[in-house]
C-alpha cells in the first residue's frame, strides 16, 4: 500500500520564503503543510511563495488549508503566493470559488 | 471493449485511508486503460473517503468499477444517518465561526456534484454511502444515470432526500438535501415561492453563518424592491453579501445576507440564486401573462363597445368613460377642429374635479397640440400628471387622447402601450362614426332624389305613399315610386323594385325612373315604353333587373277611375272595396332587364268611389318574424279594416302594421303606394 506523502523544502531570503512542495496534499499531510508555513510567518517575510509544481494531488482539505494560510499571511502583513499551479487544481479552485481567495502567479521567474 | 475491472476494499477510519483509496483507484484505472478522468476520480474518491473518516468515524468500504469508458466509485460507511453533519446549526457559535472551517469540509460534495457525470446516495439501516460515476469525454452518451452501482445489493430503494422533509428540520440539512432543494424541479412548481424562499434562507443563513437574509424582488410595478421572503435579522440596504437573481427584464431580484462572507462561500448562495431565478422567472411569466390577458380582455371590451357606437358624439362621450378608472384617474378627448383642438369629452373619478381639470387642460393646449405630431404618448407638463397621445386613423389626425394619474403612480411601459392602443382604437371608432354619418347623409340624399318630393294634389284622385329604408339607413334601397301627370289628363303611377341595394342599385333605380318618365311623357304607348325600358336595362343595367307596377289612371265621367295596369314581375296590387272586401288584381308579366323580349299583358279595371288600389313592394310581404313572413294575406286583412280611409292614412296604417309585425329592423326597404277614387258623390 502506497503511503501518501508530501515533501516540504524551504529556502529563505530576506525578501521571501520559497516553499517547494512535492507529493500529495490531503487530510494526512495538510496538517504538516499548515505547521510548516505558519512557522515561516513568525516573523513574516514580505512574501511567502508556495511552489506547487511537484504536487500530484490536492483535495478540498488541502485547498482549505491554503486559504487559511493565505489569511494568516495577510494578517501577519505578508503575502502568500502560489506558483506552478496545475490545470486540474485551477479547475477545482474555480469550482469551489476559492480562486479569488488565493493569490496565484501564472509562472515562476 | 476491455473487461470490467472491479476492486473492493475495507479501510479503517484513519488519516492515511484516503491515500489508500486513491492508490486503489489509480491502479484500477490503469488496468482498465481509463486515464482521462484520473484526476477527477482521485479527487472525488478522496473527498468521499475523507468524509467517511472525519464524520462517520467508522471503517468504510470502497468499491471501484471501471472499464475503458467509465468509472464508478462507491464509498460506504457504517454510520447510519445523514450524509454529513457539516451544516448543522448545533455547532456552537455558528455565526462567528470562521467560514473556511465550515467550508473546507462541505466542499467535498460540491466537488462531487460539479465533477461527476452522475452521483447519488445510498441509505441502509446500518450504513450509508455516496457513489459517483465519471464518463470519459467522448464516451457514448448514456441517456439515463445508472439506478445504483453494482454493490451492495439493496433491500430497499435508496430513499431520495425530499426537500420538504429536509426543510422541516434545518438541523440536519445535508448537502444532499441542498442539492435536491436547489436543483429540484418539483419542489418549485408545487410550493409557494415565498414559503420556499423562507426555508431556503433559513438554511443558507445556517450554512453561511449569517444573522439574516432576504430575497428582494422588483416586479417593475413602480414599488421598487420589495421583500419576497426573509429570515432572521433585517438585511442592510447596501453591503452584506448580495447575489443577483437572474430574472427577465424589467424584473430584478437579489439574494441578500447581513454580512459578507469569504468569496469561496459565494458558490452556495449563487446556486440558490440560480434556483430562485427559475422560480421567479416562472412567477414573472405567469404574472405577465395574467396581466396581458387582463389587458387584452379590456382592449377587446373597449373595441366592442366602440364598435357598437356609430354616432360620433356618442363615441366621443364614450371614450373617456372606458378609460377611467381602468387606465387613469381622468381622461380627456380633444378633437381636431379647424386648425386647433376642441375639448370634446372628459371623465374624472372625482366628478367635482372636472372644472379644474378643464382649466389645466386649457393651459396645456400647446403641449396637447404637440402630441398630435408624434405617434407615441408624451408626458404632459406639471402640474398635470398625465400623458397625451395622438388619435389618428387612416392617416388622419383626429385629435388627442390624454390620460391622467395619481401623482404616486408611475406608468410602466405596458400601461403606456395600452393607452396608445386605446387611442388607436378610439380614433378608428371616431373615424368609423364619421364615415357612417357621411354615408348616411349620402344615402338619405340619394334616396330622397329617387322619390318624388311631394305627391300631387289632384281633384278626384287621392294619392298616399310610404317609404321605409332598410335598418341602418346607410344603404340606398332599390324600391321606388313615382307619380306623374300626362298631357292627356291621365295620371301615371309607378311602383318598382330594383334588385340589390346600394349605390349601384340606386343608379339603376334612377335610370328606370327617368327612362319611364321620358318615354311616357314622349307620348309612347305604355307597352312600348316598357319594352324600351327593358332593352335599356338589358343593355345598361349591369345585370340588375327590376319589377314594376305601372298604372295609368284616367278619371271618367260618372265618378269612376279607369285603370290600365301592367305588372312587370311585380306583386299584384290589392284592390280594396268600400265594404272591406279585398282582391288581388292585374295579370303577371315578365320582370324587366332579364330577357330581351318581355310579355306584359294589360289589365283593365275600374275603381268605384271610395275604392282604393294598393301597390306594395316585397319589403312588405317578405317582412320576417323569425321564419314567418308577413305575406299578402295579412296585408289584405289589414287593408280590409281600412276601407273608406284616405289614401295617405291607408298607406301609413299599412306601413305601421308591417313594421310592428316584427321587432327586427327591416332587411329590405318598404314602399307602399295607394290610389283612391276620391270623386265627390
Amino acid at each position: 500500500m502506497e503511503r501518501p506523502d508530501l515533501s516540504i523544502s524551504v529556502q529563505q531570503s530576506p525578501n521571501e520564503a520559497l516553499v517547494t512542495l512535492a507529493g500529495e496534499i490531503d487530510m494526512s499531510t495538510a496538517g504538516r503543510l499548515s505547521a510548516a508555513v505558519s512557522e515561516l510567518l513568525n516573523p513574516a517575510p514580505p512574501r511567502v511563495v508556495l511552489d506547487l509544481g511537484g504536487v500530484t494531488f490536492c483535495d478540498s482539505q488541502g485547498l482549505g488549508t491554503l486559504v487559511v494560510l493565505s489569511r494568516k499571511a495577510s494578517l501577519a502583513q505578508s503575502v502568500l503566493v502560489l506558483v506552478n499551479v496545475g490545470d486540474f487544481l485551477l479547475r477545482v479552485l474555480d469550482i469551489t470559488g476559492l480562486r479569488d481567495a488565493l493569490m496565484i502567479q501564472e509562472t515562476t521567474s | 471493449m476491455t473487461a470490467q475491472v472491479v476492486r473492493r476494499m475495507r479501510l479503517p477510519a484513519d488519516h492515511s485511508s484516503p491515500g489508500a483509496a486513491r492508490a486503489a483507484v489509480r491502479s484500477v484505472l490503469a488496468e482498465a486503460g481509463l486515464t482521462d478522468v484520473l484526476d477527477e476520480a482521485l479527487l472525488l474518491t478522496t473527498e468521499l473517503a475523507t468524509n467517511a473518516v472525519v464524520h462517520a468515524r467508522t471503517s468504510f468500504d470502497v468499491e471501484v468499477t471501471a472499464d475503458a469508458d467509465t468509472v464508478t466509485v462507491t464509498v460506504m460507511d457504517f454510520h447510519a444517518g445523514p450524509i454529513t453533519h457539516n451544516y448543522s446549526k448545533k455547532k456552537p457559535n455558528s455565526s462567528t465561526r470562521p467560514i473556511e472551517q465550515l467550508e473546507e469540509r462541505g466542499r467535498g460534495l460540491l466537488l462531487v456534484d460539479q465533477l461527476a457525470t452522475y452521483w447519488g446516495t445510498l441509505h441502509y439501516p446500518d450504513r450509508k454511502g455516496v457513489w459517483f460515476r465519471l464518463d470519459r469525454a467522448g464516451a457514448a452518451a448514456v441517456t439515463a444515470p445508472p439506478a445504483t452501482p453494482a454493490s451492495p445489493p439493496a433491500e430497499t430503494a435508496p430513499p431520495v432526500a425530499s426537500p420538504s422533509a429536509v426543510l422541516g428540520d434545518t438541523d440536519t440539512v445535508s448537502i444532499d438535501a441542498m442539492r435536491s432543494i436547489i436543483e429540484g424541479s418539483r419542489s418549485g412548481q408545487s410550493g409557494d415561492i415565498a414559503d420556499f424562499g423562507e426555508k431556503l434562507l433559513g438554511w443558507l443563513c445556517a450554512v453561511l453563518g449569517a444573522e439574516g437574509g432576504a430575497i428582494l424582488v422588483d416586479r417593475a410595478d413602480g414599488r421598487g424592491m420589495t421583500t419576497l421572503a426573509d429570515h432572521g435579522a433585517p438585511v442592510p440596504g447596501r453591503g452584506g453579501l448580495r447575489v443577483p437573481i437572474n430574472v427577465g427584464r424589467p424584473w430584478r431580484g437579489e439574494l441578500v445576507f447581513t454580512q459578507p462572507v469569504g468569496s469561496f462561500a459565494v458558490a452556495l448562495p449563487e446556486m440558490a440564486a440560480d434556483r430562485l431565478s427559475l422560480m421567479l422567472e416562472n412567477d414573472r411569466l405567469r404574472y405577465t401573462d395574467n396581466r396581458r390577458r387582463t389587458w387584452l380582455t379590456y382592449l377587446a371590451e373597449v373595441s366592442e363597445l366602440l364598435a357598437q357606437s356609430l354616432d360620433t358624439e356618442l363615441t366621443l362621450a364614450l371614450i373617456p368613460r372606458l378609460v377611467v378608472p381602468r387606465l387613469g384617474r381622468w381622461c380627456a378627448v380633444h378633437v381636431a377642429d379647424g386648425g386647433g383642438l376642441r375639448l370634446a369629452a372628459t371623465a374624472h373619478t372625482d366628478e367635482s374635479a372636472t372644472p379644474e381639470l378643464q382649466e389645466l387642460l386649457a393651459e396645456a393646449l400647446p403641449q396637447l397640440d404637440d402630441a398630435r405630431q408624434v405617434s407615441a404618448a408624451i408626458p404632459l407638463p406639471t402640474p398635470i400628471n398625465g400623458h397625451a397621445v395622438a388619435m389618428s386613423a387612416r392617416g388622419q389626425a383626429l385629435g388627442v387622447l390624454s390620460v391622467g394619474h395619481d401623482s404616486a403612480h408611475r406608468l410602466d411601459a405596458e400601461e403606456l402601450a395600452i393607452i396608445e392602443d386605446v387611442a388607436r382604437r378610439a380614433a378608428l371608432a371616431i373615424d368609423n362614426a364619421r364615415i357612417h354619418a357621411e354615408r348616411r347623409r349620402v344615402a338619405e340624399a340619394l334616396q330622397r332624389s329617387l322619390l318624388p318630393p311631394k305627391l300631387p294634389q289632384v281633384e278626384g284622385i287621392d294619392f298616399g305613399a310610404e317609404y321605409v329604408p332598410t335598418g341602418e339607413g346607410v344603404e340606398v334601397g332599390g324600391d321606388f315610386y313615382d307619380v306623374m301627370g300626362l298631357d292627356d289628363g291621365r295620371w301615371l303611377v309607378v311602383v318598382g323594385d330594383v334588385s340589390g341595394k346600394g349605390v349601384h342599385a340606386a343608379t339603376v333605380t334612377g335610370l328606370v325612373r327617368e327612362v319611364t318618365r321620358t318615354l311616357v311623357c314622349d307620348g309612347r304607348p305604355l307597352p312600348e315604353a316598357l319594352g324600351r325600358l327593358n332593352e335599356t336595362l338589358v343593355e345598361r343595367g349591369n345585370g340588375r333587373f327590376c319589377t314594376l307596377a305601372l298604372a295609368a289612371v284616367t278619371p271618367r265621367t260618372g265618378g269612376r277611375l279607369d285603370v290600365s295596369l301592367y305588372l312587370a314581375g311585380h306583386d299584384r296590387p290589392v284592390l280594396l272595396h268600400t265594404d272591406g272586401r279585398t282582391s288581388l288584381v292585374g295579370e303577371s308579366g315578365t320582370a324587366l332587364g332579364l330577357l330581351k323580349k318581355v310579355s306584359l299583358p294589360q289589365a283593365k279595371l275600374s275603381l268605384a268611389r271610395g275604392e282604393t288600389l294598393i301597390f306594395y313592394t316585397d319589403g312588405v310581404t317578405e317582412r320576417r318574424r323569425g321564419a314567418e313572413l308577413y305575406g299578402v294575406e295579412r296585408l289584405r286583412l289589414e287593408a280590409s279594416s281600412l276601407a273608406g280611409f284616405p289614401a295617405d292614412v291607408v298607406a301609413a296604417r299599412l306601413r305601421a302594421a308591417t313594421l310592428s309585425f316584427s321587432l327586427e329592423t327591416p332587411r329590405d326597404d318598404i314602399a307602399i303606394f295607394a290610389v283612391r277614387n276620391d270623386e265627390a258623390s
